[in-house]
Protein backbone atom coordinates (compact mmCIF):
# COMPACT_ATOMS: atom_id res chain seq x y z
CA UNK A 1 0.00 0.00 0.00
CA UNK A 2 1.14 3.47 -0.50
CA UNK A 3 1.33 6.27 1.86
CA UNK A 4 -0.82 9.15 0.88
CA UNK A 5 0.77 12.30 -0.34
CA UNK A 6 0.40 14.07 2.93
CA UNK A 7 2.37 11.47 4.69
CA UNK A 8 5.09 11.58 2.17
CA UNK A 9 5.27 15.28 2.45
CA UNK A 10 5.57 15.13 6.16
CA UNK A 11 8.16 12.51 5.98
CA UNK A 12 10.17 14.73 3.81
CA UNK A 13 9.61 17.57 6.16
CA UNK A 14 10.80 15.70 9.17
CA UNK A 15 13.66 14.16 7.45
CA UNK A 16 13.53 10.77 8.83
CA UNK A 17 12.58 7.46 7.63
CA UNK A 18 11.46 4.49 9.46
CA UNK A 19 12.63 1.28 8.31
CA UNK A 20 10.14 -1.45 8.34
CA UNK A 21 11.79 -4.09 6.43
CA UNK A 22 14.55 -4.24 8.90
CA UNK A 23 12.36 -3.56 11.80
CA UNK A 24 12.18 -7.24 12.10
CA UNK A 25 15.74 -7.12 13.33
CA UNK A 26 14.64 -5.04 16.15
CA UNK A 27 11.88 -7.21 17.34
CA UNK A 28 12.52 -7.98 20.91
CA UNK A 29 15.87 -6.33 20.94
CA UNK A 30 16.94 -3.18 22.53
CA UNK A 31 19.09 -0.92 20.51
CA UNK A 32 20.80 1.48 22.76
CA UNK A 33 22.82 2.93 20.00
CA UNK A 34 19.83 4.34 18.28
CA UNK A 35 19.40 7.99 18.36
CA UNK A 36 16.59 10.01 17.01
CA UNK A 37 18.92 12.71 16.08
CA UNK A 38 20.98 10.62 13.81
CA UNK A 39 18.66 10.79 10.97
CA UNK A 40 20.13 11.04 7.57
CA UNK A 41 18.54 13.07 4.87
CA UNK A 42 15.75 11.52 3.05
CA UNK A 43 15.32 11.01 -0.56
CA UNK A 44 11.97 12.51 -0.73
CA UNK A 45 8.51 11.76 -1.84
CA UNK A 46 9.03 8.35 -3.23
CA UNK A 47 9.32 6.86 0.12
CA UNK A 48 7.08 3.99 0.76
CA UNK A 49 6.72 1.29 3.23
CA UNK A 50 8.19 -1.22 0.97
CA UNK A 51 10.83 1.02 -0.38
CA UNK A 52 13.05 1.40 2.59
CA UNK A 53 16.28 -0.19 1.70
CA UNK A 54 17.75 -2.28 4.34
CA UNK A 55 20.31 -0.99 6.61
CA UNK A 56 20.48 2.50 5.35
CA UNK A 57 18.37 4.12 7.90
CA UNK A 58 18.49 4.47 11.58
CA UNK A 59 17.13 1.66 13.50
CA UNK A 60 14.70 2.80 16.01
CA UNK A 61 15.27 1.07 19.20
CA UNK A 62 13.00 0.31 21.99
CA UNK A 63 14.85 2.58 24.32
CA UNK A 64 15.25 6.11 23.37
CA UNK A 65 17.81 8.43 24.73
CA UNK A 66 16.54 11.33 26.70
CA UNK A 67 17.38 13.65 23.86
CA UNK A 68 14.07 12.99 22.23
CA UNK A 69 12.84 16.15 23.76
CA UNK A 70 14.62 18.14 21.15
CA UNK A 71 12.91 16.35 18.39
CA UNK A 72 10.53 18.68 16.79
CA UNK A 73 7.11 18.03 18.09
CA UNK A 74 5.24 17.71 14.92
CA UNK A 75 1.81 16.43 14.38
CA UNK A 76 2.76 14.54 11.28
CA UNK A 77 5.64 13.01 13.07
CA UNK A 78 3.45 11.75 15.79
CA UNK A 79 0.97 10.56 13.28
CA UNK A 80 3.41 8.51 11.44
CA UNK A 81 5.13 7.33 14.54
CA UNK A 82 1.91 6.10 15.93
CA UNK A 83 0.86 4.70 12.65
CA UNK A 84 3.96 2.68 12.28
CA UNK A 85 3.56 1.37 15.72
CA UNK A 86 0.09 0.20 14.92
CA UNK A 87 1.12 -2.02 12.16
CA UNK A 88 2.42 -4.83 14.17
CA UNK A 89 0.25 -4.65 17.12
CA UNK A 90 -0.02 -8.37 17.25
CA UNK A 91 3.63 -8.76 17.92
CA UNK A 92 4.03 -5.89 20.22
CA UNK A 93 1.25 -6.83 22.55
CA UNK A 94 3.36 -9.26 24.41
CA UNK A 95 6.18 -6.81 24.82
CA UNK A 96 4.02 -4.03 25.92
CA UNK A 97 2.39 -5.93 28.66
CA UNK A 98 3.94 -3.71 31.23
CA UNK A 99 2.48 -0.51 29.93
CA UNK A 100 -0.86 -1.89 28.95
CA UNK A 101 -2.91 -0.87 31.87
CA UNK A 102 -1.79 2.67 32.23
CA UNK A 103 -2.01 3.26 28.55
CA UNK A 104 -5.44 1.79 28.24
CA UNK A 105 -6.74 3.94 31.00
CA UNK A 106 -5.25 7.01 29.51
CA UNK A 107 -6.54 6.30 26.09
CA UNK A 108 -9.97 5.66 27.44
CA UNK A 109 -9.89 8.90 29.32
CA UNK A 110 -8.68 10.74 26.33
CA UNK A 111 -11.36 9.09 24.33
CA UNK A 112 -13.93 10.45 26.68
CA UNK A 113 -12.40 13.86 26.45
CA UNK A 114 -12.45 13.64 22.74
CA UNK A 115 -16.04 12.63 22.67
CA UNK A 116 -16.95 15.57 24.77
CA UNK A 117 -15.13 17.85 22.50
CA UNK A 118 -16.98 16.95 19.40
CA UNK A 119 -18.50 20.09 18.06
CA UNK A 120 -18.85 22.17 14.96
CA UNK A 121 -15.96 24.43 15.81
CA UNK A 122 -12.73 22.83 14.88
CA UNK A 123 -10.95 20.79 17.41
CA UNK A 124 -7.37 21.73 17.72
CA UNK A 125 -5.20 18.83 18.47
CA UNK A 126 -3.12 19.67 21.43
CA UNK A 127 0.45 19.14 20.66
CA UNK A 128 1.57 19.08 24.19
CA UNK A 129 4.32 16.91 25.35
CA UNK A 130 4.75 15.34 22.06
CA UNK A 131 8.41 15.26 22.40
CA UNK A 132 8.14 12.89 25.26
CA UNK A 133 5.30 11.03 23.77
CA UNK A 134 7.10 10.51 20.57
CA UNK A 135 9.46 8.51 22.65
CA UNK A 136 6.64 6.23 23.41
CA UNK A 137 5.86 5.89 19.78
CA UNK A 138 9.40 5.26 18.92
CA UNK A 139 9.57 2.59 21.51
CA UNK A 140 6.91 0.68 19.79
CA UNK A 141 8.34 1.44 16.47
CA UNK A 142 11.57 -0.01 17.46
CA UNK A 143 9.96 -3.20 18.38
CA UNK A 144 7.57 -3.20 15.52
CA UNK A 145 7.71 -5.69 12.83
CA UNK A 146 6.08 -4.40 9.78
CA UNK A 147 4.85 -6.67 7.17
CA UNK A 148 2.07 -6.09 4.80
CA UNK A 149 0.30 -9.08 6.20
CA UNK A 150 0.79 -8.04 9.72
CA UNK A 151 -0.41 -4.58 8.94
CA UNK A 152 -3.59 -5.97 7.57
CA UNK A 153 -4.02 -8.29 10.46
CA UNK A 154 -3.32 -5.57 12.90
CA UNK A 155 -6.12 -3.54 11.48
CA UNK A 156 -8.52 -5.83 13.19
CA UNK A 157 -6.75 -5.46 16.43
CA UNK A 158 -6.08 -1.81 15.98
CA UNK A 159 -8.82 -0.78 18.21
CA UNK A 160 -7.36 -2.71 21.09
CA UNK A 161 -3.78 -2.14 20.38
CA UNK A 162 -4.02 1.53 20.03
CA UNK A 163 -4.51 1.83 23.68
CA UNK A 164 -1.63 -0.41 24.42
CA UNK A 165 0.79 1.36 22.27
CA UNK A 166 0.08 4.91 23.14
CA UNK A 167 1.65 6.13 26.25
CA UNK A 168 0.22 9.54 26.53
CA UNK A 169 -3.11 10.97 25.61
CA UNK A 170 -1.97 12.98 22.60
CA UNK A 171 -0.43 9.89 21.31
CA UNK A 172 -3.57 8.02 22.03
CA UNK A 173 -5.41 10.61 20.08
CA UNK A 174 -3.21 10.28 17.13
CA UNK A 175 -3.15 6.55 17.27
CA UNK A 176 -6.85 6.52 17.20
CA UNK A 177 -6.77 8.92 14.40
CA UNK A 178 -4.15 6.95 12.63
CA UNK A 179 -6.20 3.85 13.08
CA UNK A 180 -8.94 5.77 11.48
CA UNK A 181 -6.67 6.64 8.69
CA UNK A 182 -5.41 3.12 8.47
CA UNK A 183 -8.81 1.72 8.13
CA UNK A 184 -9.57 4.16 5.46
CA UNK A 185 -6.40 3.48 3.64
CA UNK A 186 -7.12 -0.14 3.78
CA UNK A 187 -10.63 0.25 2.64
CA UNK A 188 -10.98 3.39 0.68
CA UNK A 189 -8.15 5.80 0.41
CA UNK A 190 -10.33 8.50 -0.95
CA UNK A 191 -12.55 9.41 1.94
CA UNK A 192 -11.77 13.03 1.77
CA UNK A 193 -13.53 14.03 4.86
CA UNK A 194 -11.54 11.74 7.03
CA UNK A 195 -8.31 12.76 5.44
CA UNK A 196 -9.15 16.32 6.08
CA UNK A 197 -9.90 15.52 9.64
CA UNK A 198 -6.56 13.99 10.05
CA UNK A 199 -4.87 17.12 8.83
CA UNK A 200 -5.63 18.77 12.05
CA UNK A 201 -2.80 21.20 11.99
CA UNK A 202 -3.77 22.69 8.70
CA UNK A 203 -7.50 22.67 8.33
CA UNK A 204 -9.61 23.88 11.15
CA UNK A 205 -12.80 24.57 9.32
CA UNK A 206 -13.87 20.98 9.11
CA UNK A 207 -15.82 19.22 11.73
CA UNK A 208 -13.25 17.33 13.69
CA UNK A 209 -14.68 14.07 14.68
CA UNK A 210 -12.72 11.33 16.22
CA UNK A 211 -13.60 7.86 15.29
CA UNK A 212 -13.97 5.81 18.36
CA UNK A 213 -12.47 2.46 18.77
CA UNK A 214 -13.85 -0.21 16.62
CA UNK A 215 -16.39 1.99 14.93
CA UNK A 216 -16.94 2.58 11.30
CA UNK A 217 -15.33 5.67 10.02
CA UNK A 218 -17.04 6.55 6.82
CA UNK A 219 -18.51 9.97 6.66
CA UNK A 220 -22.13 8.90 6.89
CA UNK A 221 -21.78 7.09 10.13
CA UNK A 222 -19.74 9.89 11.59
CA UNK A 223 -22.37 12.45 10.76
CA UNK A 224 -24.95 10.11 12.15
CA UNK A 225 -23.01 9.78 15.34
CA UNK A 226 -22.70 13.54 15.71
CA UNK A 227 -26.41 13.88 15.23
CA UNK A 228 -27.17 11.22 17.78
CA UNK A 229 -24.94 12.89 20.29
CA UNK A 230 -26.61 16.21 19.73
CA UNK A 231 -29.95 14.61 20.30
CA UNK A 232 -28.86 12.92 23.48
CA UNK A 233 -27.39 16.17 24.76
CA UNK A 234 -30.68 17.91 24.18
CA UNK A 235 -32.59 15.13 25.84
CA UNK A 236 -30.42 15.56 28.89
CA UNK A 237 -31.14 19.26 28.93
CA UNK A 238 -34.83 18.60 28.67
CA UNK A 239 -34.56 16.12 31.46
CA UNK A 240 -33.32 18.90 33.69
CA UNK A 241 -36.18 21.14 32.67
CA UNK A 242 -39.02 18.75 33.22
CA UNK A 243 -39.63 18.40 36.92
CA UNK A 244 -39.43 14.95 38.36
CA UNK A 245 -37.56 13.37 35.52
CA UNK A 246 -34.20 12.90 37.06
CA UNK A 247 -34.50 9.16 37.45
CA UNK A 248 -36.20 8.46 34.18
CA UNK A 249 -33.91 6.76 31.74
CA UNK A 250 -34.41 6.04 28.14
CA UNK A 251 -35.46 8.23 25.34
CA UNK A 252 -38.93 6.85 24.84
CA UNK A 253 -40.07 7.33 28.40
CA UNK A 254 -38.43 10.72 28.52
CA UNK A 255 -40.24 11.79 25.39
CA UNK A 256 -43.54 10.73 26.90
CA UNK A 257 -42.82 12.76 29.98
CA UNK A 258 -41.95 15.79 27.92
CA UNK A 259 -45.14 15.51 25.93
CA UNK A 260 -47.19 15.14 29.08
CA UNK A 261 -45.57 18.14 30.64
CA UNK A 262 -46.11 20.38 27.63
CA UNK A 263 -49.71 19.26 27.39
CA UNK A 264 -50.27 19.92 31.05
CA UNK A 265 -48.76 23.39 30.75
CA UNK A 266 -51.02 24.22 27.83
CA UNK A 267 -54.03 22.97 29.72
CA UNK A 268 -53.03 25.11 32.66
CA UNK A 269 -52.89 28.16 30.42
CA UNK A 270 -56.41 27.44 29.24
CA UNK A 271 -57.69 26.93 32.73
CA UNK A 272 -56.06 30.06 34.06
CA UNK A 273 -57.37 32.12 31.20
CA UNK A 274 -60.84 30.86 32.03
CA UNK A 275 -60.28 31.88 35.60
CA UNK A 276 -59.06 35.30 34.59
CA UNK A 277 -62.05 35.84 32.38
CA UNK A 278 -64.28 34.77 35.24
CA UNK A 279 -62.71 37.34 37.48
CA UNK A 280 -63.31 40.21 35.11
CA UNK A 281 -67.13 40.14 34.86
CA UNK A 282 -67.26 40.81 38.54
CA UNK A 283 -66.34 44.32 37.67
CA UNK A 284 -69.08 46.74 38.02
CA UNK A 285 -69.40 48.39 34.70
CA UNK A 286 -70.21 51.71 36.25
CA UNK A 287 -66.87 51.72 37.85
CA UNK A 288 -65.36 50.66 34.67
CA UNK A 289 -66.96 53.49 32.82
CA UNK A 290 -65.95 56.07 35.36
CA UNK A 291 -62.47 54.96 36.08
CA UNK A 292 -61.73 53.86 32.60
CA UNK A 293 -58.92 55.13 30.53
CA UNK A 294 -61.12 57.82 29.12
CA UNK A 295 -59.99 59.71 32.16
CA UNK A 296 -56.41 58.72 32.10
CA UNK A 297 -55.77 57.44 28.66
CA UNK A 298 -53.97 59.92 26.47
CA UNK A 299 -55.02 57.97 23.41
CA UNK A 300 -58.59 58.78 24.05
CA UNK A 301 -57.83 62.27 25.28
CA UNK A 302 -59.45 63.32 28.49
CA UNK A 303 -62.56 65.37 28.33
CA UNK A 304 -62.26 68.92 29.50
CA UNK A 305 -64.18 68.41 32.69
CA UNK A 306 -61.89 65.63 33.74
CA UNK A 307 -58.68 67.32 32.81
CA UNK A 308 -57.84 68.26 36.35
CA UNK A 309 -58.45 64.74 37.45
CA UNK A 310 -55.98 63.44 35.01
CA UNK A 311 -53.41 65.91 36.21
CA UNK A 312 -53.90 64.82 39.72
CA UNK A 313 -53.77 61.21 38.79
CA UNK A 314 -50.53 61.57 36.95
CA UNK A 315 -48.40 62.04 39.99
CA UNK A 316 -50.08 59.20 41.75
CA UNK A 317 -49.77 57.02 38.73
CA UNK A 318 -46.10 57.64 38.58
CA UNK A 319 -45.84 56.31 42.03
CA UNK A 320 -48.01 53.41 41.12
CA UNK A 321 -45.97 52.73 38.07
CA UNK A 322 -42.87 52.57 40.12
CA UNK A 323 -44.53 50.42 42.65
CA UNK A 324 -45.79 48.11 40.03
CA UNK A 325 -42.46 47.83 38.40
CA UNK A 326 -40.86 47.16 41.70
CA UNK A 327 -43.24 44.41 42.34
CA UNK A 328 -43.23 42.99 38.88
CA UNK A 329 -41.87 39.78 40.14
CA UNK A 330 -44.26 39.63 43.00
CA UNK A 331 -47.47 40.92 41.64
CA UNK A 332 -49.26 40.60 44.89
CA UNK A 333 -47.04 43.23 46.43
CA UNK A 334 -47.85 45.69 43.74
CA UNK A 335 -51.48 44.91 44.18
CA UNK A 336 -51.21 45.99 47.77
CA UNK A 337 -49.48 49.16 46.76
CA UNK A 338 -52.14 49.71 44.17
CA UNK A 339 -54.78 49.30 46.76
CA UNK A 340 -53.28 52.09 48.79
CA UNK A 341 -52.94 54.28 45.79
CA UNK A 342 -56.42 53.48 44.69
CA UNK A 343 -57.69 54.72 47.98
CA UNK A 344 -55.78 57.92 47.67
CA UNK A 345 -56.99 58.44 44.14
CA UNK A 346 -60.56 57.81 44.94
CA UNK A 347 -60.51 60.20 47.82
CA UNK A 348 -58.97 62.86 45.67
CA UNK A 349 -61.60 62.48 43.04
CA UNK A 350 -64.30 63.98 45.12
CA UNK A 351 -66.71 64.08 42.28
CA UNK A 352 -66.72 60.34 42.16
CA UNK A 353 -68.13 59.44 45.53
CA UNK A 354 -70.39 56.81 44.15
CA UNK A 355 -67.69 54.47 43.02
CA UNK A 356 -66.05 54.63 46.41
CA UNK A 357 -68.72 52.56 48.08
CA UNK A 358 -68.83 50.23 45.19
CA UNK A 359 -65.10 49.95 45.14
CA UNK A 360 -64.92 49.05 48.74
CA UNK A 361 -67.08 46.08 47.93
CA UNK A 362 -65.27 45.10 44.86
CA UNK A 363 -61.55 45.33 45.34
CA UNK A 364 -61.08 43.11 42.41
CA UNK A 365 -62.29 45.76 40.12
CA UNK A 366 -60.02 48.17 41.83
CA UNK A 367 -56.96 46.10 41.20
CA UNK A 368 -58.06 45.52 37.70
CA UNK A 369 -58.61 49.15 36.90
CA UNK A 370 -55.52 50.36 38.53
CA UNK A 371 -53.40 47.78 36.90
CA UNK A 372 -54.98 48.69 33.61
CA UNK A 373 -54.41 52.30 34.19
CA UNK A 374 -50.93 51.94 35.48
CA UNK A 375 -49.75 49.64 32.80
CA UNK A 376 -51.48 51.54 30.11
CA UNK A 377 -49.62 54.59 31.18
CA UNK A 378 -46.32 52.86 31.48
CA UNK A 379 -45.86 53.23 27.82
CA UNK A 380 -46.93 56.79 27.65
CA UNK A 381 -45.86 58.57 30.77
CA UNK A 382 -42.54 59.08 32.41
CA UNK A 383 -40.13 57.25 30.16
CA UNK A 384 -37.41 58.31 32.46
CA UNK A 385 -38.92 56.55 35.39
CA UNK A 386 -39.19 53.28 33.64
CA UNK A 387 -35.50 52.66 33.23
CA UNK A 388 -34.88 53.26 36.89
CA UNK A 389 -37.71 51.06 37.86
CA UNK A 390 -36.74 48.39 35.42
CA UNK A 391 -33.23 48.39 36.69
CA UNK A 392 -34.46 47.94 40.16
CA UNK A 393 -36.91 45.27 39.31
CA UNK A 394 -34.80 43.20 36.96
CA UNK B 1 -52.95 45.52 9.24
CA UNK B 2 -49.44 45.26 10.53
CA UNK B 3 -49.64 48.77 11.80
CA UNK B 4 -52.65 47.79 13.75
CA UNK B 5 -50.75 44.99 15.37
CA UNK B 6 -47.78 47.19 16.02
CA UNK B 7 -49.81 49.84 17.70
CA UNK B 8 -51.14 47.35 20.12
CA UNK B 9 -47.89 45.64 20.89
CA UNK B 10 -45.36 48.36 20.54
CA UNK B 11 -43.21 49.05 23.54
CA UNK B 12 -41.29 52.27 23.48
CA UNK B 13 -37.59 51.88 23.28
CA UNK B 14 -36.00 52.37 26.62
CA UNK B 15 -33.59 55.31 26.60
CA UNK B 16 -31.56 54.06 29.52
CA UNK B 17 -28.21 52.79 28.26
CA UNK B 18 -27.94 50.27 31.03
CA UNK B 19 -31.30 48.76 30.39
CA UNK B 20 -31.19 45.03 30.11
CA UNK B 21 -34.59 43.53 29.52
CA UNK B 22 -35.47 40.68 31.72
CA UNK B 23 -37.51 38.08 29.97
CA UNK B 24 -40.01 37.60 32.72
CA UNK B 25 -40.70 41.26 33.26
CA UNK B 26 -41.11 41.86 29.55
CA UNK B 27 -43.54 39.02 29.38
CA UNK B 28 -45.50 40.22 32.39
CA UNK B 29 -45.67 43.71 31.00
CA UNK B 30 -47.01 42.58 27.67
CA UNK B 31 -49.51 40.23 29.16
CA UNK B 32 -50.85 42.77 31.57
CA UNK B 33 -51.13 45.33 28.83
CA UNK B 34 -53.08 42.85 26.81
CA UNK B 35 -55.33 42.16 29.74
CA UNK B 36 -55.88 45.85 30.21
CA UNK B 37 -56.85 46.16 26.58
CA UNK B 38 -59.28 43.33 26.87
CA UNK B 39 -60.84 44.83 29.91
CA UNK B 40 -61.08 48.17 28.26
CA UNK B 41 -63.09 46.62 25.51
CA UNK B 42 -65.24 44.81 28.05
CA UNK B 43 -68.36 47.00 27.92
CA UNK B 44 -69.07 45.48 24.54
CA UNK B 45 -71.03 42.39 25.40
CA UNK B 46 -68.81 39.40 25.21
CA UNK B 47 -69.61 35.91 26.19
CA UNK B 48 -67.32 34.32 28.71
CA UNK B 49 -66.03 31.86 26.17
CA UNK B 50 -65.01 34.69 23.89
CA UNK B 51 -63.26 36.39 26.74
CA UNK B 52 -61.46 33.19 27.57
CA UNK B 53 -60.28 32.91 24.05
CA UNK B 54 -59.14 36.49 24.04
CA UNK B 55 -57.20 36.04 27.21
CA UNK B 56 -55.63 32.85 26.01
CA UNK B 57 -54.67 34.51 22.79
CA UNK B 58 -53.17 37.36 24.78
CA UNK B 59 -51.15 34.88 26.80
CA UNK B 60 -49.68 33.24 23.74
CA UNK B 61 -49.10 36.59 22.12
CA UNK B 62 -47.15 37.88 25.07
CA UNK B 63 -45.05 34.75 25.04
CA UNK B 64 -44.36 35.02 21.35
CA UNK B 65 -43.61 38.72 21.39
CA UNK B 66 -41.13 38.55 24.19
CA UNK B 67 -39.34 35.67 22.54
CA UNK B 68 -39.36 37.55 19.30
CA UNK B 69 -37.59 36.16 16.30
CA UNK B 70 -35.09 34.24 18.30
CA UNK B 71 -36.85 30.95 18.08
CA UNK B 72 -38.72 29.07 15.48
CA UNK B 73 -41.70 28.45 17.65
CA UNK B 74 -42.20 32.12 18.47
CA UNK B 75 -42.04 33.04 14.81
CA UNK B 76 -44.53 30.36 13.90
CA UNK B 77 -46.80 31.45 16.73
CA UNK B 78 -46.68 35.07 15.63
CA UNK B 79 -47.51 34.12 12.08
CA UNK B 80 -50.42 32.06 13.28
CA UNK B 81 -51.70 34.88 15.45
CA UNK B 82 -51.51 37.38 12.63
CA UNK B 83 -53.25 35.08 10.23
CA UNK B 84 -56.09 34.67 12.64
CA UNK B 85 -56.20 38.38 13.24
CA UNK B 86 -56.52 39.00 9.55
CA UNK B 87 -59.11 36.33 9.24
CA UNK B 88 -61.17 37.79 11.97
CA UNK B 89 -61.10 41.35 10.85
CA UNK B 90 -61.08 41.14 7.10
CA UNK B 91 -62.80 37.82 6.60
CA UNK B 92 -60.24 37.02 4.00
CA UNK B 93 -58.66 33.70 3.54
CA UNK B 94 -55.74 34.66 1.38
CA UNK B 95 -53.02 33.07 3.38
CA UNK B 96 -49.72 32.93 1.67
CA UNK B 97 -48.02 29.85 2.93
CA UNK B 98 -44.32 29.94 3.30
CA UNK B 99 -42.87 27.24 1.15
CA UNK B 100 -41.03 24.91 3.43
CA UNK B 101 -39.52 21.60 2.73
CA UNK B 102 -41.50 19.39 4.98
CA UNK B 103 -40.74 15.74 5.18
CA UNK B 104 -43.81 13.76 6.16
CA UNK B 105 -43.71 11.59 9.21
CA UNK B 106 -43.34 8.44 7.23
CA UNK B 107 -40.08 9.53 5.77
CA UNK B 108 -38.47 10.16 9.12
CA UNK B 109 -37.91 6.67 10.35
CA UNK B 110 -35.11 7.44 12.75
CA UNK B 111 -37.31 9.41 15.10
CA UNK B 112 -39.13 7.85 17.99
CA UNK B 113 -42.81 7.28 17.61
CA UNK B 114 -44.05 10.09 19.83
CA UNK B 115 -42.11 12.72 17.98
CA UNK B 116 -45.11 13.55 15.88
CA UNK B 117 -47.18 14.32 18.94
CA UNK B 118 -44.49 16.68 20.04
CA UNK B 119 -44.52 18.32 16.66
CA UNK B 120 -48.20 18.99 16.99
CA UNK B 121 -47.77 20.49 20.42
CA UNK B 122 -44.94 22.85 19.73
CA UNK B 123 -45.89 25.62 17.30
CA UNK B 124 -44.01 25.39 14.07
CA UNK B 125 -42.86 21.93 14.88
CA UNK B 126 -44.00 20.31 11.72
CA UNK B 127 -41.13 21.39 9.59
CA UNK B 128 -38.26 21.10 11.99
CA UNK B 129 -35.81 18.32 12.25
CA UNK B 130 -35.90 16.24 15.34
CA UNK B 131 -32.74 17.74 16.69
CA UNK B 132 -34.03 21.30 16.41
CA UNK B 133 -37.40 20.20 17.64
CA UNK B 134 -35.95 19.18 20.97
CA UNK B 135 -34.20 22.48 21.36
CA UNK B 136 -37.36 24.41 20.53
CA UNK B 137 -39.34 22.28 22.92
CA UNK B 138 -37.01 23.19 25.75
CA UNK B 139 -37.40 26.88 25.12
CA UNK B 140 -41.13 26.64 24.58
CA UNK B 141 -41.48 24.77 27.84
CA UNK B 142 -39.61 27.47 29.71
CA UNK B 143 -41.75 30.22 28.25
CA UNK B 144 -44.94 28.33 28.92
CA UNK B 145 -43.92 27.73 32.48
CA UNK B 146 -43.18 31.40 33.09
CA UNK B 147 -46.49 32.33 31.50
CA UNK B 148 -48.35 29.91 33.73
CA UNK B 149 -46.63 31.29 36.78
CA UNK B 150 -47.52 34.81 35.74
CA UNK B 151 -51.17 33.98 35.21
CA UNK B 152 -51.33 32.05 38.44
CA UNK B 153 -49.98 34.98 40.39
CA UNK B 154 -52.46 37.29 38.68
CA UNK B 155 -55.33 35.05 39.60
CA UNK B 156 -54.09 34.90 43.15
CA UNK B 157 -53.77 38.66 43.31
CA UNK B 158 -57.24 39.28 41.98
CA UNK B 159 -59.02 36.68 43.97
CA UNK B 160 -57.54 37.40 47.37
Amino acid sequence: MEINDKDKFELEKNGYRLNYQNAGFLAGTSMPDLSWNAIPGTSGPNLGWDQNPLGQFPKLGSFLPPSISDIQADSGFIERAAKYSCFNGANVSAMLGSINNSVLDQSKRSENLVEDGINRRGLERKETGEGASSGGCGQEEGTSVANAKKRKRSNQGNGVNQGEEAQRSPVANCTREIAEKDKIEKKKPSENQIKDESDMANKDEYVHIRARRGQATNSHSLAERVRREKISERMKYLQDLVPGCSKVTGKAVMLDEIINYVQSLQRQVEFLSMKLSAINPRLDFNIEGILSKSLFDPHVGPSSSMAYLSDQSQTQLHRSQQNLLHGMAGIVDSADALRRIANAQLISNTGLKEPLTQMSNAWDGDYQNLMQVAFQDLNNYARAEMPNANNMSS
Amino acid sequence: MDQFMDRKNYTHRNPNPNYTPNYNSMQSLRFIQALARINRAAPKPTTPSRRTKQIRRAAYASMAYTSGSRHNWSRALLIRLRQRQRLRSLRLLTVRRRVRIVTPAMSRPEEPARAETLRRLVPGGKSMEYCNLLEETADYMQCLRSQVQLMQSLVDAFSS
